[in-house]
């Protein structure tokens, strides 16, 4: 075998090494999703259950508490949390990025501090607001607070930065208004950039627990984690079959999202790099 | 004409308004940890509306633990929202009533007509009080019970129909069953379990106080105190007790490891499903000095929060329901903990039978008699207090300090942390 050949596998081995390492507690959770209760804490390790109980975790799981309806509500505050982000940070990134107005210094640097601050810490402040509003329990007060994404401002600045001013001038000249040329022409540039903060924001919120369980009081507006939730139980020992189930289950839309994502994501690479 | 025409109308306005005021009153009622209290409770507010249909109650979405349903509360209170029943952690009732946001129970119990034939077994009903006052209904309680693998108990010599009582039979029959080669150890006991639970059930049975009469000082600065201490000791010295979180050591059993298991009685319809034949299951009465002694009690117990009276009123009938011998035959169908009603046990087609056939679910309420409240410390500080406690029993676990340096630490940090 010839050295260059020895060096490509030994770095397959590598990189597929790592990719098992990486991808080991997932597949041990849809290994756990398909065994009985009883052979969750097996002392001898079995690859395959005892008796085979089909999808019954997954069942359970979805009957237990109603995940669908958990699931259409995460996608709605979602959808319309990322939407809101979008229409707030693309303007005000494209604004901070190119506009030689004054005070934007004290405006980019009030964007750096909210990045810094953890969201947690305003959870209390956010919730007083949100009960003398009227939000608590509705899917305004589920999406509202975090409308206007410091980390999206952040990104897409930077991502506007690297666009040469020669060609905003150009265009200018071409005859194009601000907007048009914001809209038709700077953010198909900046896509990755925006594919980049659509996944941050749709992982963080899709996963998040933490307000939800603060504002939501009925049933009817709890989000995915919600439907997890109901297997980890303090006093006597999670079920952790079906938790496992459920958790899968949330996390599934994210994964075919982001594998389609991904060759976008892809394209807009290369685009970016021939140019 | 005019005249007859405003006193129909006025008429009408009364019959109307009179009618709305005689409409279904709507408490709203908040719950944690929906795995096990869900069923139950959705079943038991089915029964009760067909009983009282003038009360509509509604389930807020329910929390992960008591801890949330308690934050739930309090940031409730702030914006004048709370529930008007909370199923609170035993030992958090205190929260509720230092902030006054607790209804004392006594005045509704003084109207009752027969208050003491309804069933309530006083023991369990003395977990509902805060300073000698009324303020909670026990729901679903469960008391620490001796969990142990029957086949190692008698490959150790030991008969699984006399388990051990006292704490010396245990330690004697825990050191014959660790064996090193096989992996397999004498006892555990789940020290960490929230609220330092294990820790008040070795002060209670040894006769210890938590608090000093007057509530300002400590009070297990005694022989009992340090009784708690030694035994742990004892149990990693002599009981093989490995250093093992909450889950590992629970594994372990589960996987057949570990002769001896302390808990909880609230695990045992959890381990019977998840144990199956691996081995036979057995429990008995937590090992205590006398079969007499007192014994700690915790779990779910109901508290009134709303301000209108009506509401009240409203609350109380359906706390009676749940608590009494309907609602407590289904919650202990659903999650079997020990049941705050007589009646319930008592009459067969209610939970009779249930007990006949389930010997290991009998253990529990063998206890409920010597029941002595799970308590919190009181003041601001009661998270740390906690937490110093903890410390403590770690030491000694780990052989890091003594029994006495334990108790000396414990007493004085709690102290200092007590309100003045």
């Amino acid at each position: 075998m010839t050295s260059a050949r020895f060096a490509r596998l030994a770095r397959h081995f590598v990189l597929v090494g790592g990719a098992v390492l990486v991808l080991l507690p997932l597949l041990w959770a849809i290994r756990i999703s398909f065994l009985p209760a009883e052979d969750v804490f097996s002392p001898q390790f079995r690859l395959l259950p005892s008796r085979w109980i089909g999808f019954e975790n997954y069942a359970r799981a979805l009957t237990a508490s109603p995940l669908l309806h958990f699931l259409a509500n995460g996608v709605l505050v979602c959808v319309a949390i990322i939407v809101c982000q979008l229409l707030v940070a693309i303007p005000c990134a494209y604004v901070l990025a190119k506009a030689r107005v004054p005070g934007l210094r004290l405006i980019w640097l009030a964007v750096l501090v909210a990045l810094v601050v953890p969201p947690a810490a305003l959870a209390l402040p956010l919730f007083i607001m949100a009960a003398q509003a009227g939000l608590i329990d509705t899917y305004a007060g589920l999406i509202l607070p975090w409308t206007v994404s410091p980390l999206g401002i952040f990104l897409l600045r930077q991502a506007f930065l690297r666009v040469p001013d020669e060609m905003i001038e150009a265009a200018r000249l071409d005859g194009l208004g601000e907007g048009e040329i914001l809209v038709r022409l700077l953010v198909p540039m900046i896509s990755p950039a925006i594919g980049a903060l659509v996944i941050i924001s749709l992982v963080s919120h899709w996963n998040d627990l933490l307000w939800p369980s603060v504002v939501v009081t009925s049933g009817a507006k709890a989000t995915p984690p919600f439907g997890v939730m109901l297997f980890q139980v303090q006093e006597i020992g999670s079920d952790y079959g079906p938790l496992l189930a459920g958790a899968l289950m949330i996390a599934a839309p994210l994964l075919v999202l982001f594998v389609l994502a991904q060759r976008r994501f892809l394209d807009g690479m290369t685009w970016l790099g021939s140019k | 004409m005019k005249r007859l025409l405003f006193l129909i109308s006025t008429t009408l306005l009364l019959v109307f308004a009179s009618m709305r005021g005689a409409g279904a009153i709507e408490i709203t009622v908040l719950y944690p940890q929906p795995y096990l209290y869900q069923a139950p409770i959705e079943q038991i507010v089915k029964a009760f509306a067909a009983k009282r249909p003038d009360i509509q109650v509604k389930l807020l979405a329910p929390t992960k633990s008591y801890e949330e349903t308690a934050s739930a509360v309090l940031r409730g209170a702030v914006t004048g929202s709370m529930p008007d029943v909370a199923f609170n952690g035993t030992n958090l009732m205190h929260l509720f009533v230092d902030r006054k946001l607790a209804v004392p129970l006594d005045g509704f119990v003084a109207k009752e007509p027969d208050w003491d034939k309804q069933g309530y077994v006083p023991g369990m009903i003395s977990t509902g009080l805060v300073n000698g006052k009324l303020y909670g209904m026990p729901f679903a309680l469960s008391t620490p019970i001796l969990y142990f693998n029957a086949d190692l108990l008698r490959k150790a010599g030991g008969d699984p129909a006399q388990p051990p009582k006292t704490w010396p039979e245990l330690l004697a029959l825990a050191r014959k069953i660790t064996d090193a080669a096989s992996n397999t150890h004498g006892s555990y006991m789940v020290w960490t379990t929230t609220g330092n639970y294990l820790w008040q059930e070795l002060l209670f049975t040894h006769d210890g106080e938590l608090l000093s009469p007057d509530g300002k000082k400590v009070g297990f600065d005694t022989p009992a105190g340090l009784k708690t201490f030694e035994i742990l000791r004892d149990l990693v010295m002599e009981g093989g007790m490995p250093n093992l979180t909450d889950e590992q050591g629970t594994q372990a059993f589960i996987a057949g490891q570990i002769g001896f298991y302390m808990s909880s009685s609230a695990r045992v319809n959890s381990f019977t499903s998840k144990i199956g034949t691996r081995f036979e299951l057995g429990t008995a009465p937590f090992p205590s000095p006398r079969p007499d002694s007192k014994i700690v009690s915790g779990g779910a117990t109901m508290m009134i929060l709303a301000k209108d009276p009506a509401k009240q009123a409203a609350a109380w009938e359906f706390m009676k329901f749940a608590t009494g011998p309907m609602g407590q035959t289904l919650m202990v169908r659903h999650i079997g903990y020990m049941p705050s009603n007589q009646i319930a046990i008592d009459t067969p087609e209610l939970l009779g039978a249930y007990y006949a056939n389930n010997p290991n679910m009998r253990t529990a309420i063998s206890q409920r008699a010597r029941t002595t409240a799970w308590l919190g410390f009181p003041g601001e500080n009661s998270l740390k207090a906690i937490q110093v406690i903890y410390d403590a029993m770690e030491s000694v676990v780990v052989s890091k300090a003594t029994p006495e340096e334990a108790l000396k630490r414990s007493v004085t940090q709690v102290q200092a942390l007590l309100p003045k």
